[in-house]
């Protein structure tokens, strides 16, 4: 199997690889910073997480709840771009992904001394509609066209239970069913006028992947005022399946310099059942409530090595986040924060795995903003993110060359909560 | 490793008991401690106490007295006059039960028990059984515990639910509500501060009305001395010994000795006239 899907994604075309496909972005763990209150503290929310989005990030909060009942819901648009220098010739490659999403929807409430819960979040979504053309590319391509069409979003959906220990100490679970669904349309066609020659190659890839998030949470206060909070998480796949189909044709390349050989119509499909491999992730997150009008967190998160040849191994990542909340009136309060996202790619080049995307090795940095509305039992937030780095990335297929990266991404979000 | 998790385990459970301390909740924020009722919040709290009331009723059948109920509902209604709630209409009835107990319902719906009046030797008593579940009604002490508000009128509020979802929701807390609220009613009873606290309202509504606010401590130490079985009370209030210590003091502080009338002529008339079985 392994074979034929290398003879598959090993065929060369003149610049990029069908493995250069993939732009879920693999190789970063902190993409869409989940729930509405979280995403203006930059996501350090390990150590306060006394609000619905506290099921995502550390269920044990959740005990410290206020309210009978309370939800939230958070509706973002994501956007992601990525440029590669010097790609095709002289020109770069921009790489754009948007999509409007429905971030985060949690519920929870009392069951006797304890705190039930349900949340749906979105922590990755591409969705990339792309057509280029590039001319005079070489000697060989007169003209280069790329469409793309790719739709990877991962979704987790859970109950979480959580109590109250003591005034100072509290624990939780929450049970995410992880689910991705990734399918990428990829076609390229490559032409030469003089003397006429041309390369077509069609892609279809789609994988489905079930699995199991358990998020383990403890939230202690050790001094008042001052909360610390520990969480522990993976994902578990269970279930994967990946079909593609290729089509290819080429006349006219068979001379030199670039000795293809001349190839009829032709059609390939295979699948595979390869799990993805994921890192542990442990959080540990301090918080400080100096008063009723403000806070400020602080997150460090832990992500595990991983050894996947399948899919690409994956290096130990830390990330941190840094976020401050102040209330300017008793209805309106910002929120700011700062946070990491660093690149967990093995050092460039690498020897491209099986279905990894893209190799880069990019670290990115990022600040959000938020400001919040509150009536007695509601709030609204409208906030962003945005997050900037440059690095390095494996873009050529067969190739240890490696390109120049810009990733730019930002988010924009609209919530709400209100309890009852 | 398991061993390993373990230790780490109980040494985090011995940190925190160790650490334990008793603070305020450093976690509330200053959006979520706003205390102004709405009119929109006292319909809610009637439309709910109503509830509350109805489901009291089936457990526990009203007791088929006419005059009686009249003269606890003239009681009552004079002692509620002289309380911090005049946005609401109290309701007084007594029910057939041979518990010693008394009930309040949000929104101003009191019940005493057949089996309580029958310990009740003056009328002042008897104003301070029912001003300590008016002060429990003033207090909002379920109200506060369950979160019982009204629907906001605020355009920012009306936006939050619409891009929030449908208020199924509400319905179903709604209805949770109303259990919980008979579980500290028959179970687990309110607060000890709460109780304590509708002591002290209670004796100042009874002053104020002109019973002597003593009339409840007199109460409480007869039926303290009754068989456990026949005084349900203490499964839902507080230890009597610290109650009757706290309002005791607290009478003789706040109020002073003043001399009120106690109403046992008139309680023992009607009492005879109404043949309480």
């Amino acid at each position: 199997m392994k074979r034929k899907l290398r003879i598959f994604f090993g065929f060369l075309i003149i610049l990029l690889g069908s493995k250069g496909v993939l732009l879920a972005d693999d190789f970063h763990y902190n993409n869409i910073i989940v729930g509405d209150r979280a995403a203006g503290l930059g996501g350090a929310y390990i150590a306060v997480s006394d609000d619905a989005a506290g099921m995502y990030y550390n269920p044990a909060g959740v005990a410290y709840t206020v309210g009978r009942n309370l939800s939230a819901s958070v509706n973002a648009y994501h956007n992601l771009e990525k440029k590669f220098d010097g790609v095709i010739g002289s020109y770069g490659w921009k790489r754009k992904s948007s999509a409007l999403i429905p971030n985060f929807f949690g519920i929870v409430q009392p069951v006797g001394d304890i705190k039930l819960g349900l949340s749906y979040a979105v922590p990755d979504s591409i969705k990339e509609d792309q057509d280029h053309v590039f001319f005079n590319v070489n000697n060989n391509v007169d003209r280069y066209v790329i469409n793309l069409n790719n739709d990877d979003n991962t979704y987790n959906i859970g109950i979480t239970v959580a109590k109250e220990i003591s005034k100072s100490f509290s624990t939780g679970l929450t049970l995410y069913l992880h689910r991705r669904e990734n399918q990428i349309i990829f076609n390229q066609f490559i032409e030469r006028t003089g003397p006429a020659a041309y390369e077509w190659t069609g892609n279809y890839l789609e994988t489905n992947e079930t699995g199991i998030r358990p998020v383990i949470g403890l939230m202690f206060s050790p001094a008042d005022k001052f909360s610390v909070g520990l969480s522990l998480s993976r994902i578990f796949v269970i279930d994967s399946s990946s079909t593609y189909q290729f089509t290819q044709s080429r006349q006219g390349y068979s001379a030199a310099p670039t000795n293809l050989p001349d190839l009829t119509p032709s059609a390939t499909f295979s699948v595979t059942d390869s799990k993805r491999k994921y890192p542990y992730h442990l959080g540990v997150g301090f918080a400080y409530f100096p008063s009723n009008a403000f806070l400020c967190a602080f997150d460090i998160n832990y992500f595990s090595r991983v050894d996947d040849d399948i899919f690409g191994d994956k290096k130990a990542v830390i990330n941190l986040a840094l976020g401050a909340e102040y209330y300017i009136t008793r209805s309106w309060a910002i929120r700011a924060g700062l946070f990491t996202n660093r690149s967990n790619s093995e050092s460039l080049p690498v020897t491209r795995s099986e279905f990894s995307p893209i190799p880069e090795d990019t670290d990115l940095y990022g600040g959000t903003l938020s400001i919040s509305r509150f009536t007695r039992n509601t709030s609204v937030t409208l906030g962003g993110s945005f997050s900037y780095g440059t690095g390095k990335a494996q873009v050529v297929s067969g190739s240890n060359s490696l390109q120049d990266e810009t990733i730019r991404s930002w988010t924009i979000f609209i919530s709400s909560s209100y309890s009852y | 490793m398991k061993r390993q998790i373990i230790i780490s385990l109980t040494a985090l459970l011995l940190l925190n008991s160790a650490i334990c301390h008793s603070k305020e909740n450093f976690r509330e924020r200053i959006s979520r401690m706003e205390n102004r009722y709405t009119s929109s919040d006292v319909d809610e709290e009637v439309r709910f106490g109503r509830e509350i009331a109805a489901r009291i009723l089936g457990r526990i059948p009203l007791y088929n007295n006419n005059e009686l109920n009249r003269y606890i509902s003239l009681l009552g209604k004079a002692l509620a006059g002289n309380s911090s709630r005049s946005d609401i209409e109290f309701h007084f009835a007594v029910l057939d039960s041979e518990e010693v107990n008394a009930y309040s319902a949000p929104g101003g719906y009191v019940f005493i028990t057949k089996a309580a009046l029958r310990y009740v030797k003056d009328e002042s008593e008897l104003a301070g059984i029912i001003s300590h579940e008016i002060a429990h009604i003033t207090e909002r002490h379920i109200v506060k515990e369950l979160n019982i508000k009204g629907m906001e009128d605020d355009p920012v509020a009306g936006f939050a639910r619409f891009i929030g979802g449908g208020t199924d929701v509400a319905k179903v807390a709604f209805a949770q509500a109303v259990d919980k609220a008979l579980d500290i009613l028959f179970k687990d009873g309110y607060k000890r501060e709460d109780e304590l606290e509708s002591d002290r309202i209670g004796a100042i509504i009874c002053a104020s009305t002109g019973y002597d606010p003593k009339g409840i401590v007199r109460y409480l130490r007869r039926i303290k001395d009754l068989d456990e079985k026949k005084a349900n009370v203490g499964k839902t209030h507080p230890v009597f010994d610290r109650r009757i210590s706290e309002l005791e003091t607290f009478i003789n502080q706040e109020v002073g000795n003043i001399k009120s009338p106690l109403g046992i002529g008139r309680f023992e008339k009607i009492l005879e006239r109404l043949k309480i079985k």
